[in-house]
């Protein structure tokens, strides 16, 4: 049976219809497609974004109150993004608050939020593409002595943001970068898996997406040498891998084994 | 203009993470074809601590109110995703029989699958309103209205074809 691929309706909540309707038009920009279309929803007003979906608006003497994180997300391309983004800001609507926020958001995600006449929230979206992990390009960095990671241990590494996996084969350096859209990993040790806040993705110890139905290759690698007893990693390049060859170790130079 | 290219998503207040994840995956994944429950919280304590301490400060910084991480989950039908995100206070829910009301979420279904959500609705003991006939100029040819398990409103719609 077909699937539904988009939404259809979302109806909101607003005191004054022609205040609002003038916002959702002439400052957020969407497409206005006419007043009282819906009989049983009484005084309306209606928009429609490129996908078909409707955005209705209906009059009420008081909005009811939802909370602060319930919001409603609107997908726009990038150059489209920018356009709407400094309109608001000129208009007062928003403060300059779009952002990146590698960590907490996706290294190719534009967001911003905001408050309609009536305090609904109103959240903005475009994807930089092509997505493509970044490398942390800190040049080649000495993530310590060989004999500081015991074996099975996984330790983060600021100064480069990847992380060292040791195993008894030998070591791993993973960007701390999600293959699926480019937020930041943490490990939680107590999984023995890095966790993504942003999508919900988890990884294995070394990489490898834990799913029942996997949409990621594993977690990017870094090169390693071993100079002197130490470990460096080269942070300029991130190496993508795949599920056959990510528990590919760097091995320990004979010296270091003996 | 500028193109909005799609209403991506709607986050959804719910009493029970566990009932809503049931009712949206199982009774509207039936009517619907599939559901795919997705978008888990999965935070320990600490995390959850954390990522609330730091989106204060982000919070302090832009000099705008801090809304607190809520533990949540999410399901997807197609491309329409739903967060669902546990109320952390309780709210005065419409009339059990208020079936029509807003805000309001709604999707498109096909008019076998309208046919299907009476038998699934009924079957389940979900209360609905309808399947209601709209004329022209109404975009929808006809809506079956009801709730979830936490009282928020939801229809599902049979889209009239364009002429």
């Amino acid at each position: 049976m077909a699937q539904p691929v988009h939404f259809y309706k979302l109806v909101m909540e607003v005191t004054d219809l022609d205040r609002s309707e003038r916002f959702y038009r002439d400052d957020l920009g969407l497409e206005p497609l006419g007043r009282n279309l819906w009989p049983d929803d009484g005084a309306t007003a209606t928009f429609r974004t490129a996908d078909g979906a409707h955005v209705v608006l209906v009059e009420v003497p008081e909005v009811a109150t939802v909370g602060l994180d319930v919001h409603r997300n609107f997908m726009l391309p990038e150059k489209d993004y920018f356009v709407v983004f400094e309109r608001l800001q000129e208009r007062g609507w928003l403060r300059p608050n779009h952002r990146t926020e590698m960590g907490v958001r996706s290294a190719t995600e534009i967001t911003c939020s905001l408050y309609d006449p009536d305090r609904n929230r109103l959240q903005l979206t475009a994807w930089r593409r092509p997505y493509e992990v970044p490398a942390a390009r800190r040049g080649k960095v000495v993530a310590g002595r060989i004999d500081d990671f015991a074996i099975g241990s996984v330790t983060y590494v600021g100064e480069g943001k990847f992380f060292i996996v040791r195993s008894a084969d030998g070591f791993l350096a993973l960007n701390n970068v999600c293959t699926h859209l480019q937020c930041n990993v943490v490990y939680q040790p107590e999984h023995y898996q890095y966790y993504c806040f942003c999508h919900g993705r988890m990884f294995d110890r070394i990489g490898r997406q834990v799913a029942i139905k996997a949409d990621c290759p594993p977690l990017e690698g870094y090169a390693i040498e071993f100079v002197d007893g130490q470990v460096i990693v080269d942070t300029d390049r991130s190496i993508p891998r795949s599920d056959g060859d990510a528990d590919r170790m760097a091995r320990l130079p004979d010296a270091a084994l003996a | 203009m500028a193109r909005f290219d799609e209403f991506d998503h709607c986050v959804i207040k719910v009493n029970d993470l566990l009932l809503a994840e049931h009712f949206y995956s199982v009774v509207l994944g039936e009517i619907l074809g599939g559901c795919e429950i997705t978008q888990k919280s999965n935070m320990t304590t600490n995390d959850l601590v954390l990522s609330n301490k730091q989106a204060a400060k982000r919070a302090a910084l832009d000099g705008r109110e801090h809304s607190v991480s809520s533990s949540h989950g999410g399901v997807k039908f197609g491309e329409a995703l739903i967060p669902l995100f546990l109320n952390q206070d309780h709210i005065q829910e419409p009339a059990p029989e208020q079936l029509l009301g807003s805000p309001r979420l709604a999707l498109p279904v096909t008019p076998e699958q309208m046919e299907k959500a009476v038998e699934v609705l009924r079957r389940n003991r979900v209360p609905f309103m309808g399947p209601v006939e709209y004329a022209p100029p109404c975009p929808a040819e006809r809506s079956i209205y009801f709730k979830d398990p936490s009282s928020n409103f939801l229809e599902l719609s049979v889209p009239r074809k364009e002429a």
